[in-house]
């Protein structure tokens, strides 16, 4: 059989709350204290005198009047107007709140449903008065019953989500776990099971903290009975076992019957049968037992539909038109309903035809009712619905806007510390770079140091380089050298001493008688030693040039340009470096011949280095006339170097000194002919040559302002010419 | 007598005629003088058969030197004699000049007694 919505209080619990200060009393089975002890323990306190006065007296008188309230309505009503008295004459005002709350239960136990409001309300109006609000919550749960009980879901749900925030800021959890019952009872009836499944989830959690025993199992049965509307029965089946089992453990006749029940409700949609049969019956015995009419109802409906399901259909009649009259007798429309339905199915299989139509009316009647009641009721909730969640979003927003100020002023305090922290980053990142940077600084700066000290290692090294060309130079040229001077000083020598000859002769001649003597030889001899002696000047003078020159080279040059005779320069330079080569290759042999412009004026130049120029270009000149392989192929050549030297106006009208060094050698190359002025290019065999000579020439006549270019025919001739500035 | 002097030093001649002075003026000697290899085998070839019986050369000239000189009198004129005067008294000029078929090598600075004795040989030799 399946459930529908009306037959829900059967088995599932309003939880109205009472309590005193913090003690709970609950109202299901378990009273700490029966009526009897409560009026014993009155009786006793009502020996002191101004007991009347006494809270403690008048907190008894309340315990008692719970207990009539459920048990005795009307005498609950009479006893109360007296308690209520007594606390008024005693200003005790959480008594009267109390009292006031108790006196609304009976009246709702009556059916004065608006009559337990006015109590309600006057009770809330107290309790709000009072410090701390602590009665509030309960008293709002309460009220709350009351319109559900009036069908007015709406109201009541508002009420019990009022109850539940005043719960919180009580930290009452029995009041909040009663209230969240009570809302998903509401939100089953309007099939929004999830909700109710959630708010069940909600209650059960609380129970097992505070370790309410009879409350878990309710709540596990409440669970187990959504998930079986869910058509969920396995999971259904689960919570049961474990309410099932504890309610066994508890010993609660009403708890085994509830949980009973729910349990053949699940195993009669799992079609076991067996099981169904016998936990319906354990509830329909228990219930007739312990007067638990509503449940009775069900139970046997439910036998009812699972006998008729299993074609016992004599059996289902009979347990079915049982199950209608208690169902009538409790007034359960909903049971009622399921009855004649179930009934009017039994008589049609029977071919009842008539009783079958009444049933089916009946049937149809209960339906209508319901369900016109079920969509009001529908209705309602959706309208309070709306209106709650708007109050719920202004509870929000409120609070939303308290969190608001807090979380600002907490996202204020940690963006000032994310600026601090940043700042401190900051700073200690600048820190970092900023030492990372003096690291490189420094590092820059070492290398720089270092890279100072390799220029000026290598600038050392260059002028080395230079001054050992030089030398390199000075020795190729030493032989010339030598020869260069020899030969002055020969002449010295000898002219010196035919001089000396001469003036012997002279004494000869005139040691002779007068008449002897030949005044024509005397003065032929003095002629010859006055030439002589002339010549004894001019090859000392030549010897030193030749000195000074060589000095000159092997200097380091001052860079000092002086007025110098061209013509000169370019002589020494080729008898130098002619007689150089000649001194140090036995088999060599080359002509020169210089073509010098006749009135070439003295020229402003640095002549140490020219004439390290132009040294260089006479010596690569022999050195190529002299290529043992070139004279080999070409026997025929006869090899000649030819010094030219003119001044030549540019197109600017600008002077220049134009020398050129013609050889008439092998000539260069194409391919190296690029790479010949490169400092240490050279295509001569090692240990001969600098290939600094072309280089350092090249930067003499950069220095002068000059040029040097090269021209070359192979097999023909190499010309290197030297631009210089006038 | 006919002596010819080639060096490429143009005071050679001042020198060595007043050295000879006194043979010129007897006319023992005739003394002539080259400034260069080619210049004193033009001057050779200038007569048929050539008067000079004596030729003292220096080796370092430019263009043909003293050795190519040599070897070309010794082809065309083997009956002059050849003497060769270098600065550079080293073996190796002195051999090649001696192989050539040179009379003598004397270095310079010139010993002029030791060249007279030369010429005095040539001329009392003869």
């Amino acid at each position: 059989m399946k459930h529908s919505i009306g037959d829900l209080r059967c088995m599932k619990q309003a939880i109205a709350v009472f309590a005193i200060c913090a003690y709970l009393l609950p109202y299901l089975p378990g009273h700490s204290q029966t009526a009897e002890s409560l009026k014993a323990d009155m009786d006793r306190l009502e020996r002191v005198p101004g007991y009347a006065s006494d809270t403690a007296y008048l907190n008894k008188g309340n315990e008692l009047g719970f207990i009539l309230a459920e048990s005795s309505p009307d005498s609950a009503i009479r006893f109360l107007d007296i308690q209520l008295q007594l606390c008024r004459e005693a200003n005790y005002k959480t008594g009267e709140a109390e009292a006031l709350k108790i006196y609304g239960n009976a009246l709702q136990n009556k059916g004065d449903f608006i009559g337990s409001i006015e109590y309600y309300t006057s009770a809330l109006a107290i309790a709000k008065g009072l410090e701390g609000e602590v009665l509030v919550p309960g008293i709002l749960n309460n009220i709350g019953l009351v319109n559900y009980n009036l069908g007015n879901y709406a109201e009541a749900l508002n009420t019990f989500y009022e109850a539940i925030k005043g719960a919180d800021q009580t930290k009452n959890s029995n009041v909040k776990a009663a209230a969240l019952n009570n809302i998903a009872l509401i939100y089953f009836e309007l099939d929004k099971l999830d909700d109710a499944k959630e708010k069940y989830r909600e209650m059960l959690a609380i129970y097992q903290v505070v370790g309410n025993q009879g409350r878990v199992i309710l709540a596990y049965n409440n669970i187990g009975d959504v998930e079986l509307k869910q058509k969920r029965p396995m999971e259904a089946l689960k919570n049961l076992k474990i309410a099932y089992q504890s309610a066994m453990e508890l010993e609660s006749p009403e708890f085994i019957e509830m949980t009973s029940r729910t349990l053949a409700d699940i195993y009669s949609e799992l079609d076991s049968t067996e099981k169904a049969e016998q936990l319906y019956l354990q509830s329909i015995s228990m219930s007739q037992a312990n007067g638990y009419g509503v449940p009775y109802a069900h139970s046997l409906i439910g036998l009812a539909g699972l006998y008729y399901k299993n074609g016992k259909a004599e059996e289902a009649l009979d347990l079915g038109k049982q199950g209608l009259a208690q169902a009538e007798t409790m007034a359960q429309p909903m049971l009622m309903r399921n009855a004649n339905e179930l009934l009017s199915r039994i008589y049609e299989d029977q071919g009842n035809f008539e009783e079958a139509l009444k049933s089916f009316q009946l049937f149809k009647s209960y339906n209508d009712s319901i369900n016109t009641s079920h969509s009001q009721r529908l209705t309602a909730s959706l309208e309070a619905e709306y209106e709650f969640s708007k109050r719920a979003m202004e509870y929000e927003r409120a609070s939303l806007r308290q969190r608001w100020v807090i979380f600002s002023a907490c996202a204020g305090l940690v963006a000032f510390l994310i600026v601090l922290f940043v700042e401190f980053r900051n700073k200690k990142n600048l820190d970092k770079a900023y030492h990372a940077l003096q690291e490189k600084t420094n590092e820059i700066a070492s290398k720089n140091e270092a890279l100072e000290k390799a220029l000026s290692q290598l600038k050392a090294a260059q002028a080395q380089l230079i001054q050992a060309e030089k030398m390199a130079s000075l020795g190729e040229l030493t032989a010339g050298i030598a020869h260069e001077i020899q030969n002055p000083l020969n002449f010295v020598t000898n002219f010196s001493e035919l001089s000396t000859e001469l003036i012997q002769e002279i004494q000869q001649e005139r040691a002779k008688k007068p008449e002897e003597q030949d005044p024509q030889l005397l003065d032929e001899i003095l002629s010859d030693i006055q030439v002589n002696m002339g010549k004894i000047a001019q090859h000392g003078k030549r010897a030193d040039s030749i000195v000074k020159g060589m000095l000159e080279h092997s200097r380091a040059s001052t860079g000092e340009k002086v007025q110098t005779d061209v013509k000169n320069l370019i002589n020494e330079c080729l008898r130098l470096s002619f007689h150089g080569m000649r001194a140090r290759d036995k088999t060599f042999s080359a002509d020169f011949e210089t073509e010098l412009q006749a009135d070439l004026p003295q020229v402003n130049l640095v002549a140490q280095d020219i004439s390290r120029l132009l040294l260089n270009l006479c010596n690569n000149a022999f050195y190529a006339c002299a290529n043992p392989d070139f004279r080999r192929e070409n026997p025929e050549v006869k090899p000649k170097v030819k010094v030219t030297a003119k001044i030549e106006k540019d197109g600017k009208s600008k002077e220049w000194l134009k020398i050129s060094v013609t050889d008439n050698g092998p000539g260069i190359p194409q391919s190296i002919i690029g790479k010949i002025f490169q400092p240490f290019f050279t295509t001569k065999p090692a240990g001969h040559g600098t290939g600094l000579g072309l280089s350092l020439s090249y930067d003499i006549a950069k220095a002068h302002g000059g040029e040097l270019d090269v021209k070359s025919v192979l097999g023909e001739f190499t010309t290197f010419t030297v631009f210089l500035p006038v | 007598m006919k002596i010819l002097f080639v060096d490429d030093e143009r005071d050679v001649e001042d020198l060595f005629r007043q050295k000879f002075r006194k043979e010129i003026k007897s006319g023992h000697l005739e003394l002539a003088f080259a400034f260069s290899g080619q210049e004193a085998l033009d001057l050779l070839n200038s007569e048929d058969p050539p008067k000079f019986v004596y030729v003292f050369s220096d080796i370092n000239m430019p263009g043909m030197s003293g050795l190519e000189l040599l070897e070309e009198i010794k082809s065309r004129f083997p009956a002059i004699q050849v003497s060769m005067i270098s600065a550079y008294g080293d073996q190796e000029n002195y051999d090649k000049a001696m192989s050539s078929g040179a009379k003598g090598f004397f270095t310079k600075p010139v010993d002029f007694e030791k060249l007279k004795l030369e010429i005095a040989a040539l001329t009392s030799g003869k």
